[in-house]
């Protein structure tokens, strides 16, 4: 499976996807991304502390089985439309935002291209991640049940805190806002 | 070399024929792109230039917290303070900084000037919504749509005399709005000498250094191998190896690194997930094998933080 379709799975697990990713998704190879993205549901489970009860449970083979007889019938619009519509069944909160997306999104603006422009010189391609989505993910899936995420809630919040009060130190003077924007650090302290 | 850019751009925005397009475009029916970008441009250096004072509303939920701005440029340095009206006494102010510091963030929306497909405008789709009204001022309400899933959308209405950002809603991809500034009450007439708020905390520019001395070499060793495209380094590189920030002009996030915490048995007591609060989020990752953690902060997707925080490569030692 490549980068881009594990980067839209996870797009799509956030509930951040777009019609492109959506796409690429239902273009993939379904066996490999089938499993990923099992994958990716139990590690949210297991980060949630949620129960592991159907961790076990494949039940898109059934849905595929269906997918398949369906197949027969309607032919491979039919099949793909079937699958677009359990996506959107399933509650995944895959909003299409066909209507939002410029045209340039499929076209030579799409994200490969870095833009090297002034300041940093320092930015890199979207895609040449090998790095993001494989690894951790799977690590994640891997590792023993690591407790829930917010676990040490206070622990995490408060370094949430310090973390975002460093960087909204640097924010203000590039967001076009300013000092206005201390208000998310301080509306969270005075709490 | 900065500062000269910045006058440039400066006298090209304030020349003759600004207000009149504004207003034959946005009561023309004519949408146009330039009205948009001329405005965000205005809106990256009024705030800094003007004196005013303004009472901010700030809600994130539920939640409606207000503060008080005050701003005011005395001999080319900027005196701004931020005190909050309810809750606990939190003040902040900021004394000092050259008006003419130039930061990349706002250089990113000011020298492309609306040119389509460059830079910013090459992330963002950008409409002018119409006429609004805000804090009794009129104002122009922009839609600015990002056109990948790596940024937030924002619907921010600019004060039309002065491009003040008079109210601002950061919206997620499914367009629910996550946080909103909203001005109430804005006064253009304060003098230059108003006194700032007393005993507050002051806020340090420590990003910058404008002076041109050579920055020490750094010590950081890591650094993101991925970061969407059309966001570049929001402070000199190398300046500061705990943390590096990124900006493509709207969105800012930020990226540092601490020694790993580790619990009693050893194991890292650093569990990888992400918090989140209007919107702003982070993304915490361990690197176990670098001794280190890795948190990236920022008013981006979760799916951003997460993704730059998963790429994080360390050099060989």
């Amino acid at each position: 499976m490549s980068d881009i379709v594990r980067e839209s799975l996870s797009a799509l697990m956030d509930g951040e996807t777009n019609e492109l990713e959506l796409r690429r998704i239902l273009s993939a190879d379904q066996e490999v991304v089938r499993r990923e993205w099992a994958e990716l549901h139990r590690a949210q489970d297991l980060m949630k502390g949620g129960e592991q009860r159907f961790a076990g449970l494949d039940i898109s083979s059934r849905v595929m089985a269906e997918i398949a007889n369906d197949h027969e019938v309607g032919g491979t619009t039919g099949w793909k439309q079937v699958i677009s519509g359990l996506a959107v069944a399933a509650s995944v909160a895959a909003v299409v935002v066909v209507g939002s997306l410029g045209g340039n999104m499929f076209g030579d603006s799409s994200p490969t291209l870095a833009d090297n422009n002034g300041m940093s010189g320092r930015v890199y391609p979207a895609q040449a991640s090998a790095a993001v989505g494989g690894v951790a993910v799977s690590a994640q899936a891997q590792g023993s049940p690591a407790g829930p995420l917010l676990n040490d809630d206070a622990e995490a919040r408060k370094r949430f805190e310090a973390y975002l009060r460093k960087h909204t130190d640097r924010a203000a003077f590039n967001n076009g806002q300013g000092m206005v924007s201390y208000a998310r650090v301080v509306s969270q302290e005075s709490k | 070399m900065r500062l000269r850019l910045a006058v440039v751009a400066m006298s090209l925005m304030f020349g003759s024929g600004y207000a009149l397009s504004i207003e034959s475009e946005v009561e023309g029916q004519e949408v146009n792109a330039e009205v948009g970008s001329d405005l965000l441009n205005k809106m990256t250096h009024s705030h800094r230039e003007l004196n005013y004072r303004a009472i901010v509303s700030y809600q994130v939920g539920d939640q409606l917290s207000s503060y008080r701005i005050t701003h005011t440029v005395r001999d080319g340095k900027e005196f701004e303070s931020l005190e909050s009206l309810d809750g606990s006494h939190q003040d902040l102010v900021y004394h000092g900084h050259d008006i003419n510091c130039v930061h990349p963030g706002p250089q990113l929306i000011r020298l492309l000037g609306g040119e389509e497909e460059q830079g910013f405008y090459r992330y963002y789709d950008i409409d002018v919504k119409g006429a609004a009204r805000v804090a009794g001022r009129d104002a122009i309400t922009l839609m600015i749509r990002p056109r990948d899933v790596y940024r937030l959308g924002y619907k921010l209405s600019l004060d039309k005399e002065t491009g003040l950002l008079l109210r601002s809603d950061i919206v997620n991809q499914q367009s629910k709005v996550l946080e909103r500034f909203q001005y109430v009450m804005l006064d253009l007439n304060i003098p230059a000498d108003e006194p700032v708020v007393e005993d507050a905390k002051e806020v340090q520019h420590r990003n910058m250094r404008s002076d041109g001395t050579p920055v020490r070499p750094s010590l950081r060793t890591w650094r993101p191998m991925w970061i969407p495209a059309g966001f570049t380094l929001a402070q000199p590189a190398n300046n500061d190896e705990a943390g590096m920030t990124y900006t493509d002009g709207l969105a800012v996030m930020s990226v540092f690194v601490e020694p790993l915490i580790k619990t009693e048995d050893g194991s890292p007591a650093i569990v990888e997930g992400g918090m989140r609060r209007g919107a702003s989020v982070s993304y915490t990752v361990a690197f176990p094998e670098h001794e280190s953690f890795a948190t990236v902060v920022g008013e981006v997707p979760m799916l951003t933080a997460k993704q730059v925080a998963k790429s994080l490569s360390w050099a060989a030692p």
